[in-house]
C-alpha cells in the first residue's frame, strides 16, 4: 500500500518516531511517499495570524498531493493533522476563501482543485496491524495519551472527550491498558518553550494521573506530546514513565528490536519496562 | 338586503400610539383611502381599539350609513374580534369588516418611512377592494359537553383536574405512567419555603383519586382525538396492567414475592432496584401494581413463573389482559404533558455515567428524599458523608450546543440543594453559576439566606469534571475545573460529590400529542400558546389549553397558577353550555358538485360526508375548520370557503401586486 505522507517539521527529529514508523511500515508493506518540497503547515500559530496565509500554507500540499496522484494525505502529527483537516474543512465550506486561496496558489503555478481526505498515520497503522494474540506485553499497562487535537475539534477518529480508539488499538496489538482521565488534557504544546514552568505543571499532572491509575508506560501519537511528557520528568522525584510512540509499541508487537525503533532516543528509558528477552 | 346595496366603506387608520404613526404617515394613508372606490369616509386615530376608537366606527355606521369597514392597524390575531364586535354593536353583520395589518407588515418591518407609508397604502387598498365583495355570514351556537379532559397527571394536570372538578365539571385525567404525581412526587422539599413536597403533594393525589367527578386513567395514553371545540371525542388507550384494578387490594404481597428484583427503578432515577410487578413508589395513586411485561419472567421471557398470581389472594393477576380502548366526550382539553430532564450523558467532559459521584439533580432529589434509596441520608456510594459538594448550574441550559433557553428552575433548586446539603451534612458547598436568576416571590431572600449560610458562589461555567487530581492526597475525589470569571482565575476544586443541575426539555411524546391535537410547537419543542401575554394558556386550536411545563420551563408556583388558569379558561368556555362556531367554513355548491369525493379525501377533520341519494358531498358545518383543503382539491370548483371567495382574494391580490 502506497500512501501520501506529510511528515511535518518535527517528525524526523523526534525520539524515534521516524525510525519506528519506517520500520513498522516496512514490515506491514506500507510505502510512505513523502510530499516533495513540503513546507511547515503553520501548526497552531498560523490561523491566529492570518486566515488566508494559513490556508495557503496547508493547501499547497493539497495541490502537491494531487499532482502525485493521491486523494488523501497522511500525517503523524496531531497539530499537522488538525491544521490540514481544518484547512480542508474551511475550503470545502467557504467558496470565497477557496477562490482566494486558489488565486494565491495559481501565482506559483499550482492549481487548487480537489480537496484531499486528511488522515492520521494512526488510522493507517491501526488498520494494517494484525491482531497480536501473544501475551508478551499483555501485563504492561499502558496509558494512551491522545493530546488536544486528535479528536478536537474534528471528531473523525473518535468522540472529542474521553476517546477510546487508542485503547482498542493497544488491546489489539497485545498490550495492557490503563483507563485514566488525562487522555485529552493539554500538555502545553508549543507553549512549553516559552512558559516552561507553567507547562511543567500541566505535564506533571498528566503523568501523575497516569501513574496513579497504574500505568507503567505511556503511548502518544504526536511529536510535541511525546516531547513534553518525556522531558518534563525528573530523575529524582515525581512520576517516571517511558513515553513511547504508538509506532514503537506496534514495532515491539511485531517483534522488532527497541534499537530498530529508535527507542534508545527516549529520555526516560523504556528498557526496564518494555524490554523482553 | 345589505349585500345587494352599493358598498359604502369607512376606512380607519390607527396610529397604535408610537407603533405605526411615526413610521407610517397615517394621515397620508387616510387621504389615499378617500380616493378609493366606494370609500365614504377615512380617518386616522391614536388607538382604534380603544373605546373612543370603536365608538367612532359605530357612530359613522349609524350616521353616515356605512355598510363596510376597514381598519388599518395591527394583526387580525390581535383585534379582529374587537372590531367585528363594534360592527355588530352598530347593527352591521360583523363579516363586513376587513383588517389591514400595517404594523407587523409595514411599520415594524420597514426601515424607510416613505416605503412603509406606501406599503400601508397598498395594504389598505387591498382591504378596501376585498371588503367590497364581503358577504354577510352567520355563526351558529353549538351545545357543548360539560366535561374536561386533561392529558398528564403531574402537579399541573392534577391541579387543573381539581379546579375543574370543583367547578362541577366531569373530568377525565389521563396519565401515561402507572401512578399520577409526575416529577413533583420525586421531590423532597420545594423552594423557597422548603415545605415538604410529599406533604403538599400526596393529599392532592388522594383528592384526585377520590373525587367523584374525576375519572382517572393511569397507565393510559391518548390514542385518537376527533371532533371540535365543545364536542371532542377522545379515545383513550388503557395499556394492560396485568392486574385487575377492581380486584386488587394493594396488599403488596405480589411485589414481595416477585423473583425478578433487579430492575432499575425509574422513580428512584436508577439509584435503586425494583421488582417486575411494582408500584413506582409506596404512595402511588392508584395503589395498584403493574407488571413490567418486558422484564416479567412469564410475560417477557416466556418462562413458567406466575409467583405473583399464586400468592394473590384476591386473584387480581391477569396475564391475558389486553389493551382497552375507551372513547370519552369532552368539551375542552387541557394539555399538561410536562417535561423531561436533560440527559447530561451527552456532555462528556462532565463525566456523568463515568464517575459514580456525579449526580443529576433528579438523582439528588431521590438521594435526599426520605422515601429514596438511602431514606434521605446524604451519603456517597461508599457510604461516607461528603465533605465538599459542587453544584453545577445550567447543565444543558443556556448553551448554544444544547438548549439555548434558561430552564428557569435550576438556580433556585440548586440553592435549595446547597441549603439541604449544608443542613444535613455541614459539607462545604460550591455553586458554579453563569448568572443567578431568582426573580420569584421570596426567591432573592432565599439566595441571601444561602449566601449567609456560607455557600460559596463562583461565577463561571464549569469546564470539566475529572478525577485527575493535583494533590495525591485527593486521589479518589473529583476535581471541578472552572474559571472564576469575576477574578479571572482558573480554579481546580477537589470535591466529593458533584450535582449537575440539568435543564428541561419537552416530554417525550409531546410531538405526537401536538399532532393528535393540532397544537403547534416552537423551535425548542414546547407547545405554542395563542398569545404570549394575553392568551398564555389558550392555543390556536380552540378548546385546547396548556398547563405547566409543556408550554415552557416553569417552577411549581407558576405551574400551579397556570393550571388553575387553564382550568378557569376551560370552565369559562364551557359554562354557558354552548359555543359559537366559526362562520368561515366550507361551502359546496350542490349544482356544481360531481360527486368525485376528492374533497372527502382531502379533509383532515372528517368534516365532509357523502349524500348517496343525491351523489354529492355535504359539509358538516360543526366539524369544518375552514382550512380550505377541499376548495383546493375540488376539480369542479364546487367547494369554496366562505369569506375566502375567488373574487375577494383576487381583488385583494390585485391591489397588492
Amino acid at each position: 500500500m502506497k500512501i501520501c505522507f506529510y511528515p511535518g517539521c518535527s517528525f524526523a527529529s523526534s525520539a524515534g518516531y521516524k525510525e519506528s514508523t519506517d520500520a513498522v511500515c516496512r514490515k506491514l508493506g506500507i510505502e510512505l511517499s513523502e510530499i516533495p518540497d513540503w513546507n511547515c503547515c503553520g501548526a497552531t500559530v498560523s490561523f491566529g495570524e492570518n486566515t488566508l496565509r494559513a490556508l495557503v500554507l496547508s493547501a499547497r500540499h493539497f495541490v502537491l498531493a494531487e499532482s502525485m496522484g493521491f486523494g488523501q494525505i497522511v500525517t503523524g502529527c496531531n497539530a499537522c493533522y488538525a491544521t490540514l483537516r481544518k484547512t480542508a474543512d474551511i475550503l470545502a465550506h467557504d467558496p470565497d476563501l477557496f477562490e482566494q486561496t486558489k488565486h494565491v496558489l495559481s501565482q506559483f503555478d499550482l492549481d487548487l482543485s480537489a480537496l484531499p481526505k486528511i488522515r492520521h498515520l494512526f488510522e493507517i497503522i491501526s488498520e494494517a496491524m494484525p491482531e497480536i494474540t501473544g501475551d508478551t506485553f499483555r501485563d504492561i499497562p499502558i496509558a494512551a495519551y491522545y493530546g488536544c487535537q486528535l479528536t478536537r475539534p474534528h471528531q473523525d477518529l473518535d468522540r472529542g472527550d474521553h476517546p477510546t480508539v487508542l485503547e482498542t488499538f493497544l488491546e489489539k496489538i497485545g498490550f495492557g491498558v490503563t483507563e485514566h482521565s488525562a487522555k485529552t488534557a493539554c500538555c502545553g504544546a508549543s507553549h512549553a518553550v516559552v512558559y516552561t514552568g507553567d507547562c511543567r505543571v500541566l505535564a506533571q499532572r498528566i503523568l501523575r494521573e497516569m501513574e496513579g491509575k497504574g500505568a507503567k508506560a505511556v503511548t502518544t501519537l504526536c511529536p510535541l506530546c511525546q516531547f513534553n511528557l518525556d522531558q518534563n520528568q525528573s530523575k529524582d522525584a515525581g512520576p517516571s514513565l517511558p513515553v513511547t510512540y504508538f509506532t514503537q509499541l506496534a514495532g515491539l508487537a511485531l517483534g522488532l528490536s527497541p534499537k530498530e525503533l529508535g527507542m534508545n532516543k527516549l529520555l526516560v528509558t523504556a528498557e526496564k519496562v518494555l524490554n523482553r528477552p | 338586503m345589505t349585500s345587494r346595496m352599493k358598498p359604502k366603506i369607512g376606512v380607519y387608520v390607527c396610529h397604535c400610539g408610537m407603533n405605526i404613526a411615526p413610521k407610517v404617515n397615517v394621515e397620508e394613508v387616510a387621504e389615499h383611502a378617500k380616493t378609493l372606490p366606494h370609500v365614504a369616509v377615512a380617518r386616522d386615530y391614536k388607538f382604534m381599539c380603544s373605546n373612543p376608537g370603536q365608538d367612532m366606527i359605530v357612530n359613522d355606521i349609524r350616521e353616515l350609513g356605512l355598510n363596510r369597514v376597514v381598519v388599518a392597524s395591527c394583526s387580525p390575531r390581535m383585534h379582529e374580534k374587537t372590531f367585528r364586535n363594534a360592527l355588530r354593536k352598530a347593527g352591521l353583520n360583523p363579516y363586513y369588516f376587513q383588517m389591514a395589518n400595517v404594523r407587523e407588515q409595514a411599520s415594524w418591518v420597514t426601515k424607510d418611512s416613505a416605503e412603509a407609508t406606501e406599503k400601508a397604502k397598498a395594504l389598505a387598498s387591498a382591504a378596501v377592494t376585498r371588503v367590497a365583495f364581503h358577504q354577510p355570514l352567520l355563526t351558529r351556537e353549538v351545545k357543548v359537553e360539560k366535561s374536561i379532559l386533561i392529558v398528564g397527571g403531574g402537579i399541573a394536570g392534577m391541579q387543573a383536574a381539581l379546579t375543574s372538578a370543583q367547578a362541577g365539571y366531569q373530568v377525565y385525567l389521563v396519565e401515561r405512567e402507572p401512578s399520577i404525581g409526575g416529577h413533583m412526587a420525586k421531590f423532597d422539599k420545594t423552594f423557597p419555603t422548603l415545605d415538604c413536597a410529599a406533604c403538599i403533594m400526596t393529599p392532592k393525589m388522594v383528592d384526585v383519586y377520590q373525587h367523584p367527578d374525576i375519572q382517572l386513567f393511569t397507565h393510559s395514553e391518548i390514542e385518537k382525538v376527533e371532533g371540535f371545540i365543545g364536542n371532542f371525542e377522545v379515545t383513550v388507550k388503557m395499556k394492560p396492567r396485568y392486574v385487575d384494578m377492581t380486584k386488587c387490594t394493594g396488599c403488596g404481597l405480589c411485589m414481595e414475592k416477585c423473583p425478578t428484583k433487579k430492575i432499575t427503578s425509574e422513580f428512584n432515577e436508577g439509584l435503586s432496584k425494583r421488582t417486575a410487578i411494582y408500584t413506582p413508589f409506596p404512595q402511588a395513586v392508584p395503589n395498584v401494581p403493574v407488571i413490567d411485561a418486558a422484564n416479567c419472567l412469564t410475560l417477557g421471557k416466556g418462562k413458567k413463573c406466575g409467583v405473583c398470581a399464586k400468592f394473590c389472594e384476591s386473584k387480581a393477576i391477569d396475564f391475558d389482559q389486553q389493551p382497552e380502548f375507551k372513547t370519552v366526550k369532552t368539551g375542552a382539553i387541557i394539555v399538561a404533558t410536562g417535561f423531561k430532564a436533560f440527559d447530561p450523558g451527552s456532555i462528556g467532559y462532565y463525566g456523568y455515567g463515568r464517575y459514580p459521584e456525579v449526580y443529576t439533580s433528579l438523582e439528588f432529589e431521590r438521594l435526599n428524599n426520605a422515601t429514596g434509596p438511602t431514606s434521605g441520608k446524604l451519603v456517597m456510594k461508599d457510604g461516607k458523608t461528603p465533605e465538599r459538594v459542587a453544584i453545577v448550574h445550567c447543565v444543558g441550559s443556556r448553551d448554544q450546543r444544547h438548549k439555548k433557553y434558561c430552564s428557569r428552575v435550576c438556580c433556585m433548586y440548586s440553592m435549595k440543594f446547597a441549603h439541604l446539603i449544608y443542613e444535613k451534612t455541614g459539607a462545604e458547598v460550591w455553586e458554579f453559576y453563569i448568572d443567578i436568576r431568582s426573580p420569584g416571590k421570596n426567591y432573592e431572600e432565599f439566595y441571601n439566606r444561602v449566601q449567609e449560610e456560607g455557600v460559596k458562589f463562583v461565577r463561571g461555567r464549569v469546564a470539566e469534571i475529572t478525577d485527575m487530581t493535583d494533590d495525591p492526597k485527593d486521589r479518589g475525589r473529583l476535581t471541578v475545573v472552572a474559571e472564576n470569571s469575576l477574578t479571572r482565575r482558573t480554579l481546580r476544586i477537589p470535591v466529593d460529590m458533584v450535582i449537575l443541575s440539568v435543564g428541561m426539555e419537552p416530554s417525550p411524546g409531546a410531538e405526537d400529542m401536538g399532532r393528535l391535537l393540532g397544537v403547534s410547537r416552537d423551535a425548542d419543542g414546547w407547545f405554542n400558546e395563542l398569545h404570549a401575554k394575553l392568551a398564555p394558556v389558550a392555543t390556536p386550536m380552540t378548546g385546547v389549553f396548556l398547563a405547566g411545563c409543556c408550554q415552557g420551563p416553569k417552577d411549581i408556583p407558576d405551574t400551579v397558577a397556570q393550571s388553575m388558569g387553564a382550568a378557569g379558561e376551560a370552565i369559562a368556555l364551557l359554562s354557558k353550555g354552548s359555543v359559537t362556531t366559526q362562520a368561515e367554513i366550507s361551502n359546496i355548491d350542490e349544482d356544481l358538485c360531481t360527486g368525485c369525493k376528492s374533497c372527502i379525501a382531502a379533509c383532515s377533520y372528517s368534516a365532509i360526508g357523502f349524500d348517496e341519494a343525491r351523489r354529492i358531498a355535504v359539509v358538516n358545518e360543526a366539524l369544518c375548520m375552514g382550512c380550505g383543503s377541499c376548495a383546493a382539491a375540488c376539480p369542479s370548483s364546487a367547494a369554496s370557503v366562505r369569506h375566502f371567495s375567488d373574487r375577494q382574494v383576487m381583488g385583494e391580490l390585485e391591489m397588492l401586486l
